[in-house]
């Protein structure tokens, strides 16, 4: 059976829209910014509508396409020196020096939402990335580690940083909220 | 006996359910006797629900600390 042909409707654009938004937005900290990359984006879904193999939905496949366009933005500006080296995988030193409380008994949704945003910053541009792409929006991981041209172990090693700077985030929050 | 170092390596995909089988009941064992592990592993999969609720979600609001204003490229 043939793949269905990717058309860039308007009902696409308004399904996809405030999900590229939401993306770019966390990812380049900067709305204007974010837009031109999103703009961006559509154009090039347009110009490559043919490689669309229908084997995920055309928000997935957009998502994939913005990450490069990040990535790439980011690779002209260095902003960031994004090179496939695996960085170091450290432990958390929580154990055992503060005191814990659950964050879903403090938190509720929407704080804990804003916790985080307030938390993405903190991370590096590729942990940021890695979290948005594969925990936000949930790339498979060959995907995510094609746009962002690192390989699968670079990509564990930004996922486990990301998430545990996250996780204490959330862990502070519910302490000071506790 | 897994050690609570290589516990927190292994909780980040034990949460995407990426591990084999043998680490998988390697790591059950030790959370089952490590309390601070198995806090651990409970935040970890509250940080990935919280995640992936982001998706459609504004982000923090333009005059937050959290993003800089339109216009201010």
């Amino acid at each position: 059976m043939s793949p269905t042909p990717f058309e860039l409707s308007e009902a696409t654009i308004r399904q996809v829209e405030p999900v590229l938004t939401a993306f770019a937005v966390r990812a380049v900290r900067h709305h204007s910014l974010a837009q031109d990359l999103v703009q961006e984006t559509y154009l090039a879904a347009i110009e490559s509508r043919a490689s669309f193999e229908g084997r995920s939905t055309p928000r997935t496949w957009m998502v994939g396409i913005l990450l490069r366009k990040i990535v790439d933005h980011f690779r002209r500006h260095k902003r960031e020196v994004l090179v496939d080296e695996v960085p170091e995988l450290e432990a958390p030193t929580r154990f055992a020096t503060q005191p814990y409380v659950a964050p879903d008994r403090h938190l509720d949704d929407k704080r804990a939402m804003a916790v985080i945003d307030r938390a993405l910053p903190e991370l590096s541009e590729l942990e940021r990335m890695a979290v948005l792409a594969c925990d936000v929006e949930q790339l498979d991981r060959e995907e995510a580690c094609n746009a962002m041209g690192v390989r699968p172990t670079h990509l564990r090693v930004l996922l486990h940083r990301g998430r545990h700077k996250l996780r204490k985030a959330l862990e502070d929050a519910a302490l000071r909220t506790g | 006996m897994l050690r609570c170092e290589q516990v927190s390596r292994e909780l980040s995909d034990a949460v995407d359910g990426s591990l084999p089988l043998h680490k998988r009941l390697l790591l059950r064992l030790h959370l089952a006797l490590c309390p601070p592990c198995r806090a651990m592993e409970h935040s970890l999969r509250f940080t990935r629900d919280v995640l992936r609720k982001l998706s459609c979600a504004p982000p923090a609001s333009p005059g937050s600390e959290a993003v800089e204003p339109p216009g201010d490229r």
